[in-house]
């Protein structure tokens, strides 16, 4: 009989707060588009800050960009807003959802709706230094 | 002028042989750490590489020598040292002077520094740049929590993997041993660092989140030195029903994290990188503006992080009142070790029931294993947080009686615990014959898992019936995570029969015989008695 090595993984604790943007309706003519925020919490509370930021140019035409919310442990409130999109489409649509008691942030989660679908991935920045495998194992720095 | 010089030259070719060599070589290695309060990560400060591996390279990279640099990040070569070499650090430690640690990417690859040196310089410092500093703040979080569990144990930790790259975004775990995926590199901690770049408004990165890391640390601990039943995966905060060996394990971690900076503040250790109380739990997230709060919680005070009253920190279920409990315990004696001689006792390694945090109070509960703490001087800790590890006021009724009475719509609340042994409630039920009845247990607490037996005399010979759970193994799991709920009511237990006599007939309520693996043995329960008809 052999030995049977089980490997258990022990996690972090998980963030608290999800936050998910969904376009209703692809930008049509007129450059109005239906948002959804969908928003869930672990716990119950009456203490959810949601702001929800455009990029310059967009106008919102329906719904709250800064609400509090009465949330259920566990149950997803929607937020239903209408925008016009700014012309040219850049930019980003950002949400904040944060659970604050007195003046501190308990948890924050956020999410981003880019506004330019043709947009492709950049990296950050390129790393400033030479990095470099010896070969041996090593993940290498090299210093100037 | 000249008089200036002569007093030089000897002090310059006592580092360097007059010939251009050198015979000794000093300097200091500095990596920049991030600080962090209850706003995120706050300001970047330097800080010394402590106890990492150093090589002296030749120009062609051959290996002449090494060390390791000491607590304040200082290291020495003595020999002869050519005039053009490399020095390169590594977040390695072998164990050889400090605990044995190494950070590597996913692929194995260890994380490593170097700086080409060409010129004569008489101390050559070696400032980390902010790519490589991250793998540097890992290996000194280790190598700190390493160092407490030196001291508390007498002996070194056993190596430790630390696994972590830009871009990893599987989370931050404890792996015990190889597995694909999630595990790929084998046992070792995975750290967490999303670069989503412009496709997220924040990412989550742990390298820098301390907190984080030695909750991870405590994991590592447990599953080496100790005895760690939970199946891992996701958990919250702020759930109260987990299943228990999962609450166990992960408010161990909580409170592990707070036990080391609370240490690490005592020595002055300027490795700690926040000003707020060792109990406070910090995760951050990063977005293109700058940092920002994921997590602020301080396990001494959970009420604080609420926002409506709740039970939300309650029960065996709670990670947070596990936390909560130990944090409490641990400020009673200001250390560990009584605790820690628990965590490793025979009896806590070899004990059949699993390791939840009644396992904790069962080792406070034995004089024998020298942890130096008073049942008295403990219960209240348990109790504030709804661990009710004590007999209920029903006490004793483990043997049928007609005094015993559970009368119809009558509720009862009992715990399934008694200081001799196992508890057994026996409840006598008035009946009269041809009605149908109902007896039921739920509002279960604290991982209870009742079993229920219907007898029809005092003398419980013969069983008409019995019930372990109501609900079906489909109600016991948790949707957020696909995890095992242990305070669930589908635990609970009920029996309707019809009566065939006027009399009495007798219930017994205890710990379910066949339990699962993530219930209590004690926990709380309610009991009552419903006509059903006719």
């Amino acid at each position: 009989m052999g030995l049977v090595l089980v490997a258990t993984a022990w996690a972090k604790p998980m963030m608290p707060l999800s936050l998910v943007l969904e376009a209703r309706q692809v930008p049509v003519a007129g450059n109005i588009l239906d948002l959804v925020v969908r928003v869930r919490s672990h716990l119950d509370t009456d203490r959810l800050e949601l702001r929800v930021s455009l990029p310059p140019g967009a106008q919102l035409l329906a719904g709250e960009q800064e609400q509090t919310l009465s949330v259920r442990a566990h149950q997803w409130q929607r937020v239903d807003l209408r925008i016009r999109l700014p012309d040219p489409l850049e930019g980003y649509i950002d949400a904040v959802a944060r659970i604050r008691q007195g003046e501190e942030t308990r948890y924050t989660a956020g999410a981003r709706f880019a506004l330019e679908p043709t947009r492709s991935k950049q990296h950050i920045a390129p790393p400033a230094l030479r990095r470099q495998r010896d070969g041996q194992g090593i993940r290498e720095f090299v210093l100037p | 002028m000249k008089s200036r010089w002569i007093v030089l030259l000897p002090c310059l070719c006592a580092l360097m042989a007059c010939d251009g060599r050198r015979n000794s070589l000093v300097g200091q290695i500095h990596y920049q750490d991030w600080l962090y309060d209850q706003t995120g990560l706050t300001r970047r400060q330097a800080k010394p590489v402590r106890f990492a591996l150093v090589d002296l390279l030749d120009a062609d990279g051959r290996r002449l020598a090494s060390t390791h640099t000491d607590g304040a990040g200082r290291y020495r070569f003595e020999g002869d040292i050519p005039l053009r070499f490399s020095l390169r650090v590594l977040a390695r430690q072998d164990g050889s002077m400090a605990p044995a640690v190494t950070v590597q990417d996913l692929r194995g690859d260890v994380y490593a520094v170097t700086r080409n040196v060409d010129r004569f310089e008489p101390v050559i410092d070696i400032a980390l740049p902010a790519e490589a500093s991250a793998a540097f703040n890992l290996f000194d979080v280790y190598q700190a929590a390493g160092a407490y569990f030196s001291e508390l144990s007498g002996r070194p930790p056993q190596p430790l993997m630390v696994f972590w790259q830009p871009g990893n975004v599987d989370g931050t775990y404890y792996c015990s041993a190889f597995a694909n995926p999630g595990c790929v590199g084998g046992a070792g901690i995975y750290v967490l660092s999303e670069r989503n770049g412009e496709s997220s408004l924040y990412d989550d990165r742990d390298e820098y989140d301390d907190d984080v890391l030695l909750h991870e640390y405590g994991h590592f601990l447990f599953a080496r030195y100790s005895r760690d039943d939970s199946p891992g995966g996701c958990h919250s905060l702020e759930a109260n029903d987990q299943d228990l060996t999962l609450a166990w394990s992960e408010g161990w971690g909580n409170f592990f994290s707070a036990a080391v900076k609370s240490w690490m503040r005592a020595r002055g250790d300027s490795a700690l990188s926040s000003s707020l109380p060792a109990s406070h739990y910090i995760d951050t997230v990063q977005s293109a503006s700058g940092s920002d709060i994921g997590i602020s919680f301080d396990f001494a005070d959970p009420e604080r992080n609420l926002v409506q009253a709740s039970d939300r920190y309650f029960y065996a279920g709670s990670e947070v009142a596990v936390a909560n409990v130990l944090w409490r315990l641990f400020e009673q004696q200001n250390t560990l070790a009584g605790l820690w001689r628990i965590f490793t006792a025979p009896a806590w390694r070899e004990r059949s029931a699993p390791i939840t945090v009644e396992a904790l109070w069962d080792g406070l509960r034995d004089p024998y294993l020298g942890h130096g703490y008073s049942t008295a001087a403990v219960l209240p800790i348990f109790q504030a947080r709804g661990l009710d590890y004590t007999e209920d006021g029903y006490e004793p009724d483990d043997s049928a009686s007609s005094d015993r009475l559970l009368q119809l719509q009558q509720i009862e609340s009992h715990t399934l615990y008694r200081e001799a042994g196992a508890d057994r409630d026996i409840f006598a039920i008035p009946v009269s014959a041809n009605v149908r009845y109902r007896v039921a247990t739920g509002k279960l607490r604290n991982g209870a898992d009742t079993q229920m037996w219907l007898y029809e005399n005092p003398g419980l010979e013969r069983v008409l019936a019995t019930n372990d759970n109501l609900g079906n193994d489909n109600m016991l799991v948790d949707e957020r995570c696909g995890r095992r709920l242990a305070t669930t009511d589908a635990l609970a237990s009920a029996i309707e029969f019809t009566a065939f006599q006027d009399g009495l007939y007798y219930i017994a309520v205890a710990t379910s015989t066949q339990p699962f693996g993530f219930t209590g043995r004690y926990g709380g329960y309610q009991i009552s008695l419903t006509r059903l008809g006719p």
